[in-house]
C-alpha cells in the first residue's frame, strides 16, 4: 500500500520502548525461531514482491499444515473463564485460556493487555485497511459443479489400477470419540488417521507497523480450502470481528486474499509483554525471542490451532 | 508406542502420501496455463515435499505449493523438508481428463521417470527421485473449477517380508545414542541426502552417514550398515511411501543381497527439543511376488476421503473469481 511505501524503514532498535522491531531484528528474531522450532521456515516469496529491507531468501516464516482438531465452541473451558473489562462498549473481553497463555501464576494483567488489543473502529477506516465482512454467513454458492463434472465412471476400481496388495489401509477415526483420543495423544497408536482441519501460518514482517503480522490459510478434512466465514470458527470469538481482517499477502503475487490479524495493536501488546517479563524476570526479554512472546500472544486468538512456538522458557 | 501388529514372516505395508496443494498453487497455475501454456499441453516439472515430523494420527502428506514451478526440483532437501520432483499432466478439456487411460499413463511415467533413473543408479546419486509424483489436472479457468489426481508411483512386482520384528528406536537405543545420532543427522554432510542415506554404526555410541550410492560397497565389506529413510508416516509400525521405491532400488541395484535393515526415521519438535525415539528399526527381505515378469505394473494413484479412487474436485470460485470477491466484500 501507500503508507507502506512512504514509511521510512526502521534502523533503530525500539522494542522495548515501543514494541516495535528493525527488519534485521525481524530477521534475528525468526533466524531463532527456526532453529529452536523447525516446523517454522523462512521464505523466499515471490520474487516480484521480495522487500529490499528483508535478505531476499527471508521475506517471511511459514509453518504448513498445523492440525486444527476442535473449533473453538468446542474448546472445554477448563474453568479460566473470565470477562475481561465489561465496561468496554463492545461488551468485554473473554479470555478463556489464560492460564495457557501465562503459565501457573498467569496475573489478569498480561490478560488484560492481550484483551484490550482490539481494534479502534475509528482508527482501524482511517489506516490503509478494508476490515473483514464479519461473521455474516454467505449464501450456500450454487452447487453446479457437479454438472460440470460427473466422474461416476471413475467407481470402477479395476480400471483405474490393479489392487495394491502392499497399501496400509488406515481406520479412519471421526466424531467426538476420535478427537478425545487425539486430545489424549492415544490416536495413531493404533494405526488410525484422524481427519481433520489444517493450517498454514505465514509470519510476515508489516513495515507499517513494524512489527510481526500473522496471516492464515486452512483447508478442511477434506484438504479443500476454507472460506473464511469457515475460519472464523478457530477463531476466539471476541478476536474473531475485532482483529481479523482479509488481505492481500504482501509476497505472494495474485494469491488469494488472506485472513490475517490485524496488526495495529501488536506493538502495544508486545512491549506490555516485554515489560511484564522484564518485571518478572531476572533479565530484560532479548530481541530473539520477540517472535516466541508473539506467537504466544497469537494463542489467544487462534486457541486451537496447535503451532509449535515454545522452547523451555514462560512468560 | 503401540505399533500396528506386524509380525515376523507378514508383509511390510506401506502408508500411501496423502496430497496436499496449497491455495496458492492454482493461483500460479491459472496464471501460466492463461499466459505461458495456452493451448499446449506438454508435461511441466513440479517440486513438491514432504516431511517427517507428522503428528500422529495424521495421513503422510506430499504438498506442493505456489513455488512449485519456480524451483529445480533437485534442489537439495534439508533435515525438516525433503523435496522431491513431480510432473504435472494437464488437459484442455474435461473429456480428455475423464477418459485418460489412468493405467497406462501411470506406467508410462513411471517408467520414465522412476524405473529407468533407478536402473541407470541416477536415482542413487539423486534419491530424491524416487518420492517422484504425478498431478493430473483439468482446471475450468472460467469458473475456478478444478479436477485433479495425484499417483504416487510404486511397483507390486516383489513384496518385502518382515524378518527382524519391528521396533521403536526407543526400544532399540539408549537415550544416548539417540541424542548422539541426532546430533549426526542434524550437521550431516551435503553429498548426502538426508531423506535417503546409509547409516553406519560401528560402535555402540557412533554414528556415520553414507551417501546412498555407497551401500553395496559397505555392504560387500560386511559393514554394520542400513538403510534410512526420513519417513512421513507417523503409523506405528508402518512405513511411508518413500521406503518402498529405496527397497525397489535396492533390489535392482544390489540384487545379490534380498535382506536389508532399515531405519524410518521420524522426528519430532516440541518445546525446541527433537526426539526420534518413535522412528521405526527393522530388517526386511525382498521377494518376487508370484507371476512377477518385470517391474511394470505399478500402482499409486490417490485414494480420495471414502477409500475410494477417484479424482478430487475443488471449486475456488468463492475466493477466486473476480465477481464473487466484489460481493463478498461488499
Amino acid at each position: 500500500g501507500v503508507a507502506e511505501y512512504l514509511t521510512p524503514v526502521l534502523t533503530e532498535s525500539k522494542f522495548l520502548e515501543t514494541g516495535v522491531l528493525t527488519p534485521e531484528e525481524f530477521v534475528a528474531a525468526g533466524d531463532h525461531l527456526t532453529h529452536h522450532c523447525p516446523t517454522w521456515q523462512w521464505d523466499a516469496g515471490d520474487p516480484a514482491y521480495t522487500r529490499p529491507y528483508l535478505p531476499p531468501d527471508k521475506q517471511f516464516l511459514v509453518t504448513r499444515n498445523v492440525p486444527c482438531y476442535k473449533r473453538v465452541k468446542q474448546m472445554e473451558y477448563q474453568g479460566a473463564e473470565t470477562v475481561l473489562d465489561e465496561n468496554d462498549g463492545d461488551g468485554g473481553w473473554v479470555d478463556t485460556h489464560s492460564s495457557s497463555l501465562l503459565g501457573d501464576n498467569g496475573s489478569g494483567a498480561v490478560a488484560q493487555q492481550i484483551a484490550e488489543m482490539t481494534l479502534d473502529d475509528d482508527k482501524e477506516e482511517a489506516s490503509r485497511s478494508v476490515p473483514a465482512p464479519l461473521l455474516e454467513r454467505q449464501e450456500e454458492p450454487e452447487d453446479d459443479e457437479d454438472e460440470a463434472f460427473d466422474m461416476d465412471e471413475f467407481d470402477e476400481m479395476g480400471k483405474v489400477q490393479d489392487e495394491d496388495p502392499s497399501e496400509y489401509i488406515a481406520p479412519v477415526v471421526s466424531g467426538k470419540s476420535g478427537l478425545d483420543d487425539v486430545m489424549e495423544g492415544a490416536a495413531g497408536g493404533g494405526g488410525e488417521i484422524v481427519p481433520t482441519r489444517r493450517y498454514d501460518l505465514h509470519i510476515t514482517y508489516d513495515k507499517y507497523y513494524q512489527t510481526p503480522r500473522l496471516w492464515l490459510t486452512g483447508y478442511d478434512e477434506n484438504r479443500v480450502p476454507l472460506s473464511v466465514e469457515a475460519m472464523y470458527e478457530d477463531f476466539s470469538e471476541d478476536h474473531a470481528n475485532k482483529t481479523i481482517t482479509v488481505e492481500t499477502h504482501p509476497h505472494l503475487s495474485g494469491g488469494p486474499p488472506m485472513a490475517s490479524v490485524h496488526p495495529c495493536k501488536h506493538a502495544e501488546t508486545m512491549k506490555k509483554l516485554c515489560e511484564i517479563m522484564t518485571s518478572r524476570g531476572s533479565r530484560e526479554l532479548q530481541v530473539h525471542l520477540y517472535l516466541i512472546v508473539f506467537l504466544k500472544f497469537m494463542q489467544a486468538i487462534i486457541p486451537t490451532l496447535e503451532y509449535d512456538f515454545t522452547q523451555n522458557f514462560t512468560l | 508406542m503401540a505399533l500396528v501388529p506386524a509380525c515376523v514372516g507378514t508383509q511390510l505395508k506401506y502408508a500411501p502420501f496423502a496430497s496436499s496443494v496449497d491455495v496458492g498453487f492454482w493461483y500460479t497455475f491459472n496464471k501460466k496455463k492463461l499466459e505461458e501454456y495456452k493451448l499446449n499441453t506438454d508435461p511441466v516439472c513440479l517440486r513438491g515435499g514432504y516431511v517427517n515430523t507428522e503428528d500422529q494420527g495424521q495421513a503422510p502428506r506430499l504438498s506442493i505449493l505456489y513455488s512449485a514451478f519456480a524451483r529445480p526440483a533437485n534442489e537439495t532437501s534439508s533435515p525438516g523438508m525433503f523435496s522431491c520432483p513431480g510432473v504435472l499432466l494437464h488437459t484442455n478439456t474435461v473429456e480428455e481428463f475423464k477418459s485418460c487411460n489412468r493405467k497406462e499413463l501411470l506406467n508410462s511415467i513411471a517408467d520414465e521417470r522412476l524405473y529407468q533413473h533407478m536402473l541407470s543408479g541416477k536415482a542413487l546419486d539423486e534419491p530424491q527421485i524416487l518420492a517422484t509424483f504425478i498431478v493430473h489436472l483439468f482446471a475450468d479457468l472460467k469458473k475456478y473449477h478444478y479436477i485433479y489426481w495425484f499417483a504416487f508411483p510404486a511397483f507390486i512386482s516383489h513384496k518385502e517380508t518382515i524378518e527382524e520384528p519391528i521396533k521403536t528406536l526407543e526400544e532399540y537405543w539408549t537415550k544416548e545414542q539417540m541424542e548422539i545420532f541426532t546430533q549426526g543427522y542434524l550437521t550431516i554432510e551435503s553429498d548426502v541426502n538426508p531423506g535417503f542415506f546409509v547409516l553406519e554404526q560401528p560402535s555402540e555410541e557412533c554414528f556415520c552417514f553414507h551417501p546412498l550410492r555407497d551401500y553395496g560397497k559397505l555392504l560387500e565389506e560386511q559393514r554394520q550398515v542400513c538403510l534410512g529413510v526420513a519417513d512421513p508416516s507417523s503409523i506405528g509400525g508402518v512405513p511411508g511411501w518413500p521406503l518402498r521405491n529405496l527397497l525397489t532400488l535396492a533390489h535392482l541395484q544390489w540384487p545379490s543381497h534380498s535382506s536389508h535393515k532399515v531405519l524410518c526415521l521420524r522426528m519430532s519438535v516440541r518445546r525446541g527439543e527433537r526426539s526420534v525415539s518413535h522412528s521405526l528399526i527393522f530388517r526386511v527381505r525382498l521377494e518376487p511376488r508370484e507371476n512377477a515378469t518385470d517391474l511394470t505394473p505399478c500402482v499409486g494413484w490417490e485414494k480420495d476421503g471414502a477409500g475410494n479412487l477417484a479424482p478430487i474436485k475443488l471449486d475456488l470460485s468463492a475466493s477466486m473469481d473476480p465477481e464473487k470477491v466484489c460481493d463478498s466484500a461488499c
